[in-house]
Parts: C-alpha cells; sequence; structure tokens
C-alpha cells in the first residue's frame, strides 16, 4: 500500500501502513460497531475499506447463518432426543412430563399442560402439566375441546381478547396448543403457554405440531400396553379361576364312589353308576352302602345352581344322608332328619333334590323316600316299565318340618331299578330339543335284561347320539341296580 | 488466554462446535479450528490450547493417533481431549482408553451438554 494508505483500529492506533498528503478517513463497521479506520488518499481509501466492509459484511452473514443452522441443529437433536425417550415409556404420565420438559427446551413457556382421551368421545384429563398456579389446561377446557374437534393446532398470543372468553379458564396471556394425533384419532392436546407478552411464532407452532406428533404415538402405544397389561391380568384371573374349578371339580368327584363292582363277593345283586360333569363344576351326586348285609342304601340327587358352592353343598348333603343312613333309620326319617340339618345350616338359596332309597337284598323289599327328585323307573324282568311316581316330599334345605312320605315297591329275581338326573331327561341337542323322558324311558327298555353297566352305556350312547356334539349343559348321572337271586319271602 | 481446538474433518461441524462455544469468547476463550489430524497436531504444539474436541474418523492422521501423540508422545498429558465419535459406528473405548483420552461424546451432539462440558473443563 505504500506510503498512501494506513489501517487503524477503533482507537486511532495506526495497525498498517501510513500515509501522507491529501487524507480520507473512512470507517469500517462490523454489525453497527465500527472495528477501524482506513485512511490515506481519497480513492485508495474508498476502495480498501469498501472491500475490508465487504468482509466484515460477508462475516456477519456466515455468523447469522451459522447461528441459524445451530438452532436448527439444536431443535433436531432435541426433537431426535424426544423420539429416543418417548419410545421407552410405557407410562403416560413420563411420556406427559418427558413431552412437555423437550417443548420446554424449545420454545419458551412458563406454563405447559397435556391432556388426554383414553377413549373416543370419552372424557379429557391431565397427565402432566407445569407451571406455578393451578394446571393450565382443566379438563373442561374450551380451548382444549375446540382443538379436539377442528384437529388443528392454534396461537391465541393475547387470551384476554379472545372472543371464546378464554380469559376465564387460563390465567395467562398468549397460549399455543396443538392436536395430539395418533393414526387417525385425535388423543389428547399438548399446550405452552406465556404469563409475559411473548408472542408464539407460526416457527414455535411448527415445533409444537413435530413435537405433538411424538407424542401422540406415544401415548398410543402407552394406551395400547395399558389394555394389553389389563388383557393379560384377566386372562390369568380367568386361568386362576378355571384352575380352581377343576379343583373343585376334582373333588366332587373323588366324593362319589368311583370302583366298579363295588361289593365284588356280592353276587345277589349287580350295580353300576356315573356321573358326566357339564364343563361348569354342578351339583350331581349319588352313593350306596350296606348298612348290614342285608339293605343296601343307594342315594342319587341334584343341588341347585353350579360352581364351587354347588359341590360344597352337595358334599355336606351327601355325607349327612349317608351318616344319618347307616344309623339305621327308615328313608323317610333318614330325609326328614337330613333337611332339618340343612335347613338349621342355610346356605343362601341352595337346596338338593334326593331320592333315598333302601333295598333289602334277601327279600327284595325296596323302601324309598323322594326328596323333590326325578323319580326312578323300575324295570321287571317282563320288560315292563313302571315309575315310582309316589309322593315324597319337598326338595332338601327348604323348609324344616315338612312330612316326607315313605313308599315301597317290591323287586323280584332280574328286576331292575333305574335312578337319574335331570341331567339325562333334559340334555338338549342343537334345535335345543330335550332327551325326554318318553326317550330316556324308550332306552331303558331298550336296555332289557343288560347287566348293569351296560345299561348304562346304552342309554349314554342313545344320549350322544341324540345331543350330536351339543354342549353338554349340566352334568349326567345315572345308577343301575338289578336283583340278581330269587329273594327269600320274610316269614 | 484459554484455548480451545475443534478438530472435525466436516466444515459445517467445525461451524457448528464453533457456533455453539462462541459465547465463551466473552469469557475470553479463544477458538482454533482444524480440518484434520496432522492440522491438528501442530496447532497443538503450536498453541498448547486446554481442551480439544478431536474427531476420530478423519484423514490423514485419525483421532486416535493424534491423541495417542498428545497424551503419549509430546508429553501434553494436561490437555483436555475429548474425542467426538458418530452415533451408530461402532466406538472402540477400550482404544480411546488406551491412548488417554480423557472422555467421548457423540454425534450428532447435544449443543447444551458440548457447551456444559466445555465451561466445566475451563472452569468457567
Amino acid at each position: 500500500m505504500g506510503g498512501n494508505i494506513g489501517i487503524e483500529d477503533a482507537t486511532g492506533k495506526p495497525l498498517l501502513g501510513s500515509f501522507s498528503g491529501e487524507s480520507s478517513r473512512l470507517p469500517v463497521t462490523f454489525e453497527g460497531v465500527t472495528l477501524g479506520w482506513v485512511t490515506g488518499s481519497p480513492s485508495a481509501t474508498a476502495a480498501l475499506a469498501t472491500l475490508l466492509n465487504h468482509f466484515a459484511a460477508r462475516e456477519s452473514e456466515r455468523r447469522a447463518l451459522a447461528g441459524e443452522v445451530l438452532h436448527l441443529y439444536r431443535e433436531v437433536h432435541l426433537i431426535e432426543q424426544l423420539s429416543e425417550q418417548l419410545t421407552a415409556l410405557l407410562d403416560l404420565g413420563a411420556v406427559g412430563t418427558s413431552a412437555l420438559e423437550q417443548a420446554n427446551r424449545l420454545i419458551a413457556a412458563s406454563h405447559g399442560g397435556i391432556l388426554i382421551m383414553e377413549e373416543p368421545g370419552g372424557p379429557l384429563r391431565s397427565v402432566a402439566c407445569f407451571g406455578p398456579g393451578a394446571p393450565l389446561l382443566p379438563a373442561t377446557s374450551s380451548l382444549a375441546a375446540s382443538i379436539l374437534e377442528r384437529g388443528i393446532a392454534e396461537i391465541v398470543n393475547d387470551c384476554a381478547s379472545d372472543p371464546r372468553g378464554l380469559a376465564s379458564e387460563l390465567s395467562v396471556h398468549s397460549i399455543i396448543c396443538a392436536p395430539l394425533r395418533a393414526k387417525q384419532r385425535t388423543v389428547g392436546v399438548i399446550a405452552l403457554a406465556n404469563t409475559n407478552g411473548n408472542p408464539y411464532t407460526t416457527a414455535d407452532l411448527k415445533l409444537l405440531n413435530t413435537i405433538a406428533l411424538q407424542t401422540a404415538a406415544a401415548i398410543e402405544n402407552a394406551l395400547l400396553c395399558s389394555e394389553m397389561v389389563d388383557a393379560v391380568r384377566d386372562r390369568a384371573q380367568l386361568a386362576a379361576i378355571q384352575k380352581e374349578l377343576d379343583t373343585a371339580r376334582t373333588i366332587q368327584h373323588s366324593l362319589v364312589p368311583r370302583i366298579f363292582p363295588p361289593f365284588p363277593e356280592r353276587t345277589d345283586f349287580d350295580m353300576h353308576a356315573q356321573m358326566t360333569s357339564a364343563r361348569a363344576v354342578g351339583g350331581d351326586f349319588f352313593d350306596f352302602f350296606l348298612i348290614d348285609s342285608d339293605h343296601l342304601g343307594v342315594v342319587i340327587g341334584d343341588v341347585s345352581g353350579k360352581g364351587i358352592p354347588a359341590a360344597l353343598y352337595m358334599a355336606v348333603t351327601r355325607t349327612q344322608i349317608k351318616t344319618t343312613a347307616l344309623q339305621g333309620k327308615s328313608p323317610e326319617e333318614c330325609l326328614f332328619d337330613v333337611n332339618r340339618v340343612l335347613v338349621r345350616e342355610k346356605v343362601s338359596s341352595m337346596f338338593a333334590t334326593c331320592f333315598y332309597g333302601l333295598l333289602n337284598t334277601r327279600t327284595g323289599e325296596f323302601r324309598f323316600c323322594n326328596a323333590g327328585h326325578n323319580p326312578p323307573y323300575v324295570l321287571r324282568a317282563s320288560g315292563e316299565l313302571e315309575s315310582i311316581d309316589l309322593a315324597g316330599g319337598i326338595p332338601l334345605g327348604l323348609f324344616e318340618g315338612r312330612p316326607y312320605t315313605g313308599g315301597v315297591v317290591q323287586l323280584a329275581p332280574n328286576d331292575a331299578l333305574f335312578l337319574y338326573t335331570d341331567g339325562v331327561s333334559e340334555a338338549t341337542n342343537n334345535a335345543l330339543d330335550d332327551f325326554s323322558d318318553e326317550r330316556l324311558a324308550a332306552s331303558i327298555r331298550a336296555a332289557g335284561s343288560l347287566p348293569c353297566r351296560d345299561i348304562l352305556d346304552c342309554i349314554t350312547r342313545e344320549l350322544l347320539a341324540f345331543t350330536d356334539g351339543a354342549p353338554q349343559s349340566d352334568d349326567i348321572t345315572m345308577l343301575s341296580l338289578r336283583l340278581n337271586h330269587r329273594y327269600e319271602p320274610m316269614n | 488466554m484459554k484455548k480451545i481446538l475443534i478438530v472435525d474433518d466436516e466444515p459445517h461441524l467445525r461451524m457448528l462446535i464453533q457456533q455453539t462455544l462462541e459465547e465463551l469468547e466473552d469469557d475470553g476463550v479463544e477458538l482454533l479450528t482444524a480440518s484434520n489430524g496432522e492440522e491438528a497436531l501442530e496447532t497443538i504444539r503450536e498453541q498448547q490450547p486446554n481442551l480439544v474436541f478431536l474427531d476420530v474418523m478423519m484423514p490423514k492422521k485419525n483421532g486416535f493417533d493424534v491423541c495417542n501423540s498428545v497424551k503419549n508422545e509430546l508429553g501434553m498429558g494436561h490437555i483436555h481431549i475429548i474425542l467426538l465419535t458418530a452415533k451408530g459406528q461402532e466406538f472402540d473405548r477400550q482404544r480411546g482408553q488406551e491412548v488417554g483420552a480423557d472422555l467421548y461424546m457423540t454425534k450428532p451432539f447435544d449443543p447444551d451438554a458440548l457447551l456444559e462440558k466445555a465451561r466445566s473443563v475451563l472452569g468457567l
């Protein structure tokens, strides 16, 4: 630059070159601040000052651009961080808190809040908020309702003059609110607000919309997860109940005789029984026992209701009958006594129908009493079928003191008894027709003089053919007893 | 005067880190830059910065080699070195430890965390 030009700092201290002769002095500025001076001949000074000011302006632009890029970089980073955080969260409260924290790092706010709607059309509830005083958005917020309905984000920079009267529900100056849209559904709203006068911009709105998208997806995930947890819990509870029912059914079956023939040394009678439980635990039961060498007791019954209570009531009833019968009482005395015990131990509104018969295996005399149970059949050796349809009494466990009347039939050798529960006659097919007393009677006749086990097998086959795969709704219980030898008259 | 050296072969990342740390200039911190490993070593020898943000994957000399030279060969163990490694690229932590790096951070970096770390190292 020779001796025609020089550069000074802002204070006038020479930094470079020198000048002489006619002089000119021009400033070099950077963002409004004078960095220094160019001095020298007017033409050289003007050229160099223009060049240096151009460089300064370029640097200013570069800095502004770098600042803008850094701002965007920070936004992208925070949104990425939010995305990562939200993916790992399955709790609604944690999702809301995390979303508000990150949103507040990007958008200045004194208050923030998230309301969600767990089911379409359901009520809104707050899952997260920050800021002093009451939560930013009440669940009944008209702004939130409006955002939800329109599905579009909104800025209100002067709540006090908003025509919807937002001032009454919000104690802030400006608010920015966006819908939380997941797939086709809006699951809630997110809002940030300021109590100072700083307005929100469309850039803020765009940013909040981006955060809202991430948040909505995380909220939907959390809701789905919650539903799945509930479903698993329900399934686990169902499995536990099913296990209890299975246990109850096992107990129920263990309470009735299972070994046949029950008295292998006794050739003077033949007997078989079977019980097929419905899916739910039912209350059917049967029993038989020798009171002495000449007297065989047989019992069949059905407790009202199903499930574990019915099974327990059945167990009590069966035990009471056997205990009382073994005292040698007549069937009517026995059922009278058992009824009294059950009424006094009354459990809810449960009761049991029951038939108790006492066979003198030597004479063929069969004494019995029927407490409201299906009347048994006698299949004579001749093929004739008789229903033992005599009066007995009311079912056990209902009212105390009612009389029970006994009956008697005489069995001849090869005559058979058939006892059953209503699960047999009322078994239904897919057209919901009953197997019926008539079909049962025909089946018993058809079984003729077969051994007792075969009679029950035959009837079971008939039942299965009739029901044709329709679900079994009640326990099916049958007992068959045949007198084999010629009895000896009592005299 | 405290000095920070920013070493990255990608100009836009150098610019971003510089912009992030710009406010430290008000505290009298000088920001220096280098665009490869060799240039970084030369600047470190001449300027002896207090803190170096050092990219790992660079041409000529990678970050591990630069760090190893500074910490173990040039006797400048007092210079705080933070390795910068791209997220998603497998980073050999053990190697970073062996060459004496003080810390490593992932890119894309969190500007606030980067600034906070620089302040903490420089005691500002």
